[in-house]
């Protein structure tokens, strides 16, 4: 007899289920939630919950509202992390009501419409996290640190203080950057808490790690000639600040290394790595850090299925899929 | 589905994490702080070395900024001993045309004298409508000068050899007028004015309650038993009177329908009180009714109608004034038309005039002003007021009556400067901003002025 060829079915990414993924996303995240209650206090925790909650409730009504099944065994873990996620790159200062919208347009537009939890075609917390920053930049600049920044404060989550510009990291020291003692958004400054969380889901197998560590070397190497662009110098000066302090790393493991919505096999996960890391850097001397950082993961998200399909070749091949195909 | 196992796996797994995090983040913390700081004093020192040259800063934490809101941040400088050197104020105060700009202010710490002004570079990189020769310009008029500041104009000193616009026929004296009766605080409001040359020289708007162990309005209004919206009631009584020497003419001040002004800085209590006794007193100057005539017939009015109480009630304090209320005897001094219908309040001359059977000439109640404009105003204590806040000129041009700038009494100020050649509003921006940090500072270290 051959050997066991079953495969799972095409809409099946992984074989470990929907809640365990979630879970482990969870777990993995909460360094970086730790880094954010103590260097932010109370607006954090307020945001984190804020967001958590309302994800919740919204993904509740919208599968209510659409009779979809809502009880049951199955508790969808996937509004948490996104909710969660969206609120980890929102700056300390952000309004309850930037928050909302971000999680408003995220649950709705980009995960009930496509028809709920592991239906959505593009990341929810990234299109979420990108649609304020585009609609609503002058509520995604509040970035106070230090002396301006207060852990028992909590007025900026209601009153909008006067937008600010992004802070230059080209002082900030490598010790800074690692700890995340510095101005960023609230989650993603801590490069530590990010390497634990992605060492963490690595172990757990929650994510593929052909697209994050793609995309990273992507950025390192081609990172010179945005540089040349930007400032006619071709060097690598400030690659290791832009990678920690621009979220990348964060964006990398959580996001590039989705099981939903990235590419599942090796050549697609690692050229759709790749383009989101050129598509970053070509866009980077020309729009906001955040914007060029998360619209390239939308721009792959749309591609990964094509991708995949393209892909095939190589499985008709008996190359196997690690992730995909069954042992 | 997921087991009770995997769980519980999870929850430890998640604690774990937890433990870690917090372990990596207070760790990080303890070890990046140091840089951290000398991160943040290199920016300060970026920042401010251009007008206070310090070892270290620190910023004020002061819910006292939250009254200013063009104050974007106020910071102490200290020496390398640990002592405060001075203040830097970093403040967007509106320039010509509602452009905005950012000013950097270095106040020394013990006298808050200016010894720094800069621009502050724009956060969006665009250059300010202001040249450098005019900042250099504006620097030298400017520091080493103590806060607040006020013109010290060209105009101001022509203004000072015009003669003032002038009541016709008043007679030097002093004068003085009060109510006859209390307001629902129990004040009886008075005004005492002092003529020379034919000139008001001297103006007193006070009140004293009929309540003895209440102080006067102003006394009361500076310890704050007294308190209405705005600035104190003693500084606004001040502003006031100021501006009635300055235009010599209660009907300049525009009072309008509701007792109030929009002409005068500061002011925003009822002047309705003010107006009325200002007019009565310039009446009694022209009919030459000093303040001793009109203390003698008070006294009169009150032992007409009081003579049996007289002894009992101590109606005349230490000071001459007599501090009774007539409210209960309106008829003396309530002036009423044919259908006996209240229109109007006659002085005491006129009271004591109607209890006595005397006939008083109104003719003093009409004046005329000349205000060298070759304009002759026609007022009348008839309580008929000029149109609704506007003087009889109706020339809005002239009607800002300024005894204080940026809201604070002229006589707080402490320097003056003149403005440089061709660009008076860059100096008039600059007094703004370094008057805004008198106020602010005067609210933060509770100066009593």
């Amino acid at each position: 007899m051959s050997a066991d060829t079953r495969q799972l079915a095409p809409f099946i990414h992984t074989e470990k289920n929907a809640p365990y993924i979630y879970m482990t996303f969870l777990a993995a995240l909460v360094p970086c939630v730790v880094n954010a209650m103590f260097y932010y206090g109370i607006r954090a925790v307020v945001l984190i919950l804020f967001c958590m909650a309302t994800f919740v409730l919204s993904d509740y009504l919208c599968m209510r509202l659409t009779h979809r099944r809502t009880g049951g065994d199955y508790f969808d873990f996937s509004s948490l992390v996104e909710g969660l996620l969206i609120s980890l790159m929102l700056p300390p200062d952000t309004t309850l009501l930037t928050a909302l919208t971000a999680v408003l347009f995220a649950s709705v537009i980009t995960k009930q419409v496509f028809g709920g939890a592991g239906s959505n075609i593009i990341n929810p917390a990234c299109a979420g996290r990108l649609f304020i920053e585009l609609v609503w930049p002058s509520g995604t600049k509040g970035f106070s640190f230090g002396e301006d920044n207060s852990k028992f404060s909590f007025m900026t989550l209601f009153i909008q203080k006067d937008p600010a510009a992004m802070p230059s990291y080209s002082q900030v020291s490598l010790s800074e950057l690692l700890s995340g003692n510095y101005p960023g958004f609230i989650g993603t400054a801590c490069f530590i808490c990010i390497m634990i969380g992605a060492l963490y889901l690595t172990l757990k197998g929650s994510i593929r790690l052909y697209s994050p560590i793609s995309y990273i070397v992507t950025l390192m190497v081609l990172y010179p000639f945005s540089m040349l662009v930007e400032t006619r110098v071709f060097s690598y000066e400030g690659l290791l600040i832009y990678l920690m302090s621009s979220s990348a790393v964060f964006v990398a493991v959580f996001f590039l290394g989705d099981l939903t919505t990235m590419p599942s096999r090796f050549a697609s996960g690692v050229f759709a790595g790749v383009v989101c890391g050129v598509l970053t850097l070509i866009t980077k001397p020309f729009l906001s850090p955040m914007i060029s950082i998360l619209s390239p993961v939308l721009a792959v998200n749309f591609l990964s299925f094509v991708l995949d399909f393209f892909s095939k070749t190589i499985s008709r091949r008996q190359v196997r899929s690690r992730e995909v195909d069954l042992p | 589905m997921m087991t009770h196992a995997q769980l519980k796996q999870f929850i430890a797994e998640a604690v774990f994490l937890l433990i870690i995090g917090a372990a990596i983040v207070i760790g990080g913390f303890f070890i990046s702080q140091d840089k951290s700081n000398k991160r943040m004093q290199n920016e300060y020192h970026a920042r401010f070395d251009t007008v206070l040259d310090s070892y270290s800063y620190e910023k004020v934490k002061s819910k006292a900024l939250n009254d200013f809101p063009e104050i974007e941040g106020v910071y102490i400088g200290y020496n390398a001993s640990g002592a405060p050197e001075g203040y830097v104020v970093d403040l967007t105060v509106q320039y010509s045309d509602s452009k905005p700009l950012n000013l950097l202010v270095a106040l020394e710490y013990e006298s808050t004298r200016i010894i720094g002004l800069a621009l502050n570079p724009n956060e969006d990189g665009n250059s300010y409508p202001v040249s450098d020769a005019d900042m250099e310009l504006i620097k030298e008029k400017i520091i080493g000068k103590q806060i607040p500041l006020a013109f010290a104009s060209e105009e101001k000193r022509d203004d000072e050899n015009e003669e003032k616009p002038t009541i016709v026929g008043l007679k030097d004296g002093v004068y003085y007028a009060q109510r006859l009766f209390d307001d629902r605080n129990r004040y009886i409001d008075y005004v005492e004015m002092e003529v020379e040359n034919g000139i008001i020289t001297k103006v007193k708007w006070d009140a004293f309650s009929t309540d003895k162990t209440n102080q006067d309005r102003s006394v009361a209004s500076l310890r704050g038993a007294y308190v209405i919206s705005g600035l104190d009631w003693a500084t606004q009584s001040y502003n006031l009177c100021h501006a009635l020497l300055e235009c010599q003419d209660p009907d300049r001040l525009a009072m309008k329908s509701d007792g109030t002004t929009d002409i005068v800085n500061g002011v925003t209590c009822d002047i309705r009180p003010f107006i009325e006794l200002s007019k009565e007193c310039i009446s009694n100057s022209r009919a030459g009714y000093d303040k001793d005539e009109y203390t003698r017939d008070l006294n009169f009015i009150f032992l007409y109608l009081h003579m049996d109480e007289a002894e009992e009630i101590e109606y005349i304090r230490d000071d001459g004034h007599i501090v009774f209320s007539f409210e209960d005897n309106p008829e003396i001094y309530t002036i009423y038309n044919d259908d006996e219908v209240a229109v109007g309040y006659m002085g005491v001359r006129q009271a004591a005039a109607k209890i006595t059977g005397t006939n008083v000439s109104d003719n003093t109640d009409d004046y005329t002003v000349n205000n060298n404009d070759s304009m002759q105003n026609s007022s009348t204590v008839d309580y008929d007021s000029s149109e609704d806040g506007l003087t009889f000129s109706g020339n809005t041009d002239d009607q800002i009556i300024t005894d204080s700038l940026d809201d604070i009494p002229m006589s707080e100020m402490q320097s003056f400067v003149e403005p440089i050649s061709d660009n008076y509003d860059l100096t008039r921006t600059v007094i703004k901003a370094c008057n805004t940090c008198y106020k602010f500072l005067k609210q933060y270290l509770n100066w009593k002025v």
